[in-house]
């Protein structure tokens, strides 16, 4: 019996040695900036232990409006027998060596000098990784615990070599623990920027992962979900660092919530701002379930290379691209072997758009339908043949994500298709009948189509709701609308309470319109968090940041929570 | 073109006179004694947001009564700062040490904190009939002189509303509890005034086992309606003694208006939304409708606080109005099962009609057409307007690739003739199916 128990723990071990280890077996709940100093400052025991703790920070508007140097100071006073034999150390990110208070048990010069160092917030692009390698030689030699801080509400997209600087804090015994703000499902606001200026040595990233792992850029989408979902976990080049050297990571975000929002980018049909979802509370082992892994990017491409989901999603991603359905390729591609990174190309324009040549359109649109169905198929046989538990669940709900959008993409192609047959000529018709009030004609006078427009309207209460929406296609389209409405219900049953039903609900239904020559604005870009209880998401704006390169003048945004 | 210049500089200079005529008489009125003409004024003098007010008041503020001088304060902060910042560079030195204030604070919070000595030394020199009046003309300046001056009213208190204003006032400039604002509080304690003593109480209310916590329950058990006064001095980010809560919960039930028991279960909801669920729903059976109403909305804005079987049960047990919040409440959980219950209610006679017909506009379907255009008729021209509005959002939102202009229907809801109107909307409803 014993060796039973004894053998059946090996093999539980075993298995669960297997899994790599995610991004939720290093974050930290809640999203207060007291909790996490408590626990930094106050240390494993109740009792005065030797260490030496540097608090890296970097000083950006949003850290000074959160009231971290307050916050600090209160944690420093209520964890003063604990601190009693603890060297505190402050290190400022931009700074020439970063350190500016040596690590020290006068700890009143590290608050004032941290006061002093927050009256200057810093509004540029930083390079946090680079002055994490300097401040971990700023630890004294000796016995005790050495823990860093690292406090980091913006800058962890500005990545530079993360592995290096995870190897160098462990083997120098250094524990870094990290206060940061919510990063973006598998964000892909940079790579959809590329030239975005940068401090030198850095490359802009900024999602969970480690590679994006969820196609973004999806036809008549007007912004990727990826841009406005809270991923419930940090940027994956902070997770990394901590799930490297043994520490953690809390998410920062500010008290004040707004209430729940729709849509971002997109018009809802069916409320006014009332909505109460059923699925706007998230389930934290379902979010903690689909979270990124948390290894090297070597072993990320490694773990997802062999994972079945991974490998039918990025094929279909590709061919979807190739087709015009995506404007974006992977910039990962799978083979026998494993997985690479590949360079990211965009993927292939229909030109549905720029000209109000409705008919060619039309037809365009209706072959690319066509493919849409086509490829929905394939990736649907293809999900149908892996076992059930063969595979990682984030990349499984990535592969069942991409199915459901290739069905939404379909009905946006067959709506847009019977607009250019049925609506988009008749506006233009000469002769045609005026119609009855109080409804009058779409267009005004004698202007001439130069383009298409369109908006989306939201999926946060579902499908179904659309069957009593008058859409281009009438009838034609209600099958159509059924099967997206049962792709997005079985998700939802699954995913709903999740970063991943989440992002499905950022997508939308596409309106169309013809555009006249005119002037055209810039869209602000909108950044996500999630509550502090991750009771339910919410889509706060935030301001973007200047600087960039020694150039200066670029413009971005700011990554994570916080307004 | 230059030989205009002076023509046009005449003709504004007119123009000014002209508007300081017709605003001089409503500002000598602000100087009224009589408090009816001095609201009146000062309403019609809001309304027309004149610059040309700004000499008038230059001129008569400081003679005006105290309640007077601070609806002249109100009119100036409604014109930019540049038409104003002269005068209050003037009205810095007045005799009042309310205008002292009042114009200092403007100045500091346009960016002049050399103003903020000034502010403090009015504070501190503001007679008792002024320091309410101070009070609610420092808003939004954090700065630790001022916030030590505000300080010093603690040491005598006129009364508990000023003892609330004061520590509401302290709370954002002082983030976290000052132990000089601490110590101040704890002498309140002593106070002969329950309703100050209750103050200070909230204010140092803490966790479980906290005596002034367990103190406050005791008082508010015994008088519930000191709760409105105090709520706002607790603190969301300090979980409050159990039995206070209990407390609190009790005297909620005492509210005599919906949006008492709205502030309450904020507060609730930010210590433990579990108990605030329970409380309010306890409050669903209260004898007092307002209250069985607020707790019902209440719920409905708490994810769970009411779940779809009791929202259901209601639609069929309860009275007109909870089955409306119901149908409403489920209509925003993506359930339209109360639609029938709503379209029904729709063709009885009754004060619930205005609410209906709001309702009902919440539903995007063609079902809830058809009541709607009914309502467009009622006797009562508030349901009327009501159904009106919410049947243009409705049609714009089912028909979103046609473009409406519904004034050319020829319907107004203020209108005694509108059979035309309600044939035009019809008609197009019966026909929209057939013209696309």
């Amino acid at each position: 019996m014993r060796v039973a128990l004894v053998l059946g723990f090996l093999l539980a071990s075993s298995l669960v040695a297997q899994q790599p280890p995610t991004a939720a077996s290093v974050t930290e709940p809640g999203r207060t900036l007291a909790r996490p100093l408590d626990i930094v400052l106050g240390g494993p025991s109740t009792t005065p232990q030797e260490r030496t703790v540097i608090v890296v920070v970097d000083p950006a508007a949003s850290l000074v409006k959160a009231g971290f140097a307050t916050a600090f100071a209160t944690a420093v006073q209520q964890n003063q027998k604990q601190l009693a034999n603890t060297k505190l150390g402050l290190g400022v990110v931009g700074q020439k060596g970063v350190l500016v208070v040596p690590p020290t048990t006068d700890h009143s010069t590290v608050l004032t000098q941290l006061r002093s160092s927050l009256d200057r917030p810093a509004a540029e692009f930083q390079n946090v990784y680079a002055d994490l390698r300097t401040a971990a030689a700023a630890f004294p030699s000796g016995s005790g615990d050495r823990v860093l801080l690292l406090v980091t509400l913006e800058n962890g997209d500005v990545e530079d070599d993360v592995e290096q600087t995870a190897t160098l804090l462990r083997k120098a015994r250094i524990q870094v623990e990290v206060l940061t703000s919510e990063a973006t499902l598998a964000d892909n606001y940079w790579a959809a920027r590329p030239d975005q200026d940068k401090p030198r040595g850095t490359t802009l990233t900024g999602p969970d992962t480690a590679v994006i792992d969820l196609p973004w850029g999806w036809l008549f989408q007007v912004r990727a979900a990826n841009e406005c979902t809270p991923a419930g976990f940090a940027m994956w080049g902070l997770t990394r660092l901590a799930a490297a050297t043994g520490g953690r990571v809390f998410l920062h975000a500010e008290a004040s919530q707004t209430a729940h929002q729709c849509a971002v980018f997109a018009r809802c049909l069916f409320c006014t701002g009332d909505h109460m979802p059923p699925d706007d509370a998230w389930s934290n082992g379902l979010v903690n379930q689909l979270g990124p892994l948390a290894t090297s990017r070597g072993d990320t491409y490694a773990a997802l290379g062999s994972d079945p989901y991974f490998r039918a999603m990025v094929d279909t991603w590709k061919a979807a691209a190739e087709a015009g359905l995506v404007q974006s390729q992977p910039g990962i591609r799978v083979t026998t072997a494993g997985a690479a990174p590949d360079r990211a190309r965009p993927g292939r324009d229909l030109d549905l758009t720029d000209t109000a040549s409705f008919d060619r359109h039309r037809k365009r649109a209706e072959e690319a339908a066509q493919k849409a169905q086509q490829l929905g198929d394939e990736l649907q046989q293809q999900l149908d043949r892996i076992d059930a538990g063969k595979g990682i669940p984030r990349e499984e709900a990535a592969a069942r994500y991409t199915r459901v959008l290739l069905q939404l993409t379909r009905v946006n192609l067959l709506t847009f298709a019977a607009w250019c047959r049925d609506i988009a000529p008749a506006q233009f018709a000469k002769n045609a009948p005026a119609p009855l009030a109080p409804e009058v004609p779409a267009v005004d006078g004698e202007q001439r189509p130069a383009g298409i427009g369109f908006s989306n309207f939201c999926l946060c209460h579902g499908v179904r709701p659309f069957f009593a929406i008058e859409l281009p296609g009438g009838e034609a389209l209600r099958p159509e609308l059924e099967k997206l409405d049962q792709l997005y219900t079985t998700f939802q049953s699954r995913y709903g309470k999740s970063q991943f039903g989440y992002a499905l609900r950022r997508n939308g239904i596409a309106q169309f319109w013809v555009t006249f020559p005119g002037i055209a604005a810039k869209l602000p870009r909108n950044r996500p968090k999630s509550e502090n209880d991750q009771t339910g998401p919410i889509t706060p704006r935030r301001p973007p940041r200047e600087g960039g390169s020694s150039a200066g003048g670029s413009s971005g945004p700011t990554t994570g929570g916080g307004k | 073109m230059t030989f205009l210049r002076p023509q046009a500089a005449l003709l504004a200079l007119c123009a000014t006179l002209a508007a300081q005529q017709d605003l001089a008489p409503l500002v000598d009125q602000l100087g009224s004694t009589d408090h009816g003409q001095r609201s009146q004024a000062y309403n019609d003098l809001a309304r027309k947001r004149d610059v040309a007010v700004v000499p008038l008041l230059g001129k008569r503020i400081t003679t005006f009564p105290l309640a007077g001088q601070q609806y002249g304060v109100y009119l100036l902060q409604q014109q930019p700062i540049d038409a104003t910042r002269t005068l209050y560079e003037k009205l810095t030195n007045a005799d009042a040490a309310f205008l002292r204030a009042a114009a200092a604070a403007q100045l500091a919070r346009n960016g002049d904190r050399s103003k903020l000595p000034i502010l403090q030394k009015a504070i501190t020199k503001a007679t008792a009939e002024e320091r309410s009046y101070v009070l609610n003309c420092v808003w939004s300046i954090e700065d630790p002189g001022v916030a030590s001056a505000l300080r010093s009213y603690l040491d005598a208190p006129g009364s508990a509303g000023l003892v609330v204003s004061v520590l509401q006032h302290l709370r954002p400039s002082e983030k976290t509890r000052s132990p000089e604002t601490e110590r101040a509080v704890l002498a309140l304690l002593a106070n002969p005034d329950l309703a100050i003593r209750a103050a200070a109480l909230a204010w140092l209310a803490g966790g479980p086992g906290d005596a002034h916590a367990k103190e406050l329950a005791k008082v508010l058990r015994a008088t519930p309606d000191r709760l409105w006064q105090i709520l706002f001095l607790f603190e969301a980010d300090r979980k409050l003694d159990p039995d206070l809560l209990d407390a609190i919960g009790t005297a909620m039930a005492k509210a005599t208006a919906k949006h008492q028991i709205s502030q309450v279960t904020t507060m609730l909801r930010a210590q433990n939304a579990d108990f605030a669920v329970t409380a309010l729903r306890s409050l669903l059976t209260n004898t007092n409708e307002e209250v069985r109403k607020g707790a019902l909305e209440a719920l409905a804005t708490i994810p769970g606080g009411l779940d779809q079987p009791t929202l259901v049960r209601m639609l069929t047990d309860s009275a007109p109005e909870q089955q409306l919040v119901a149908a409403a409440t489920l209509r925003r959980m993506d359930d339209a099962s109360g639609l029938p219950t709503v379209i029904a209610l729709a063709g009885k006679k009754g004060n619930h009609l205005a609410e209906t017909a709001r309702v009902l506009g919440g539903f995007r379907c063609e079902d809830a057409v058809p009541p709607l255009l009914t309502l467009l008729d009622d006797g009562d021209a508030n349901v009327r307007q009501t159904a009106w509005q919410n049947l243009q959002t409705q049609w714009r939102d089912l028909f979103p690739y046609r473009r409406f202009d519904f004034a050319t229907s020829g319907y107004d809801p203020q209108s005694a003739s509108r059979s035309a109107g309600l044939a035009t909307l019809r008609s197009w409803w019966d026909a929209r199916k057939t013209k696309r």
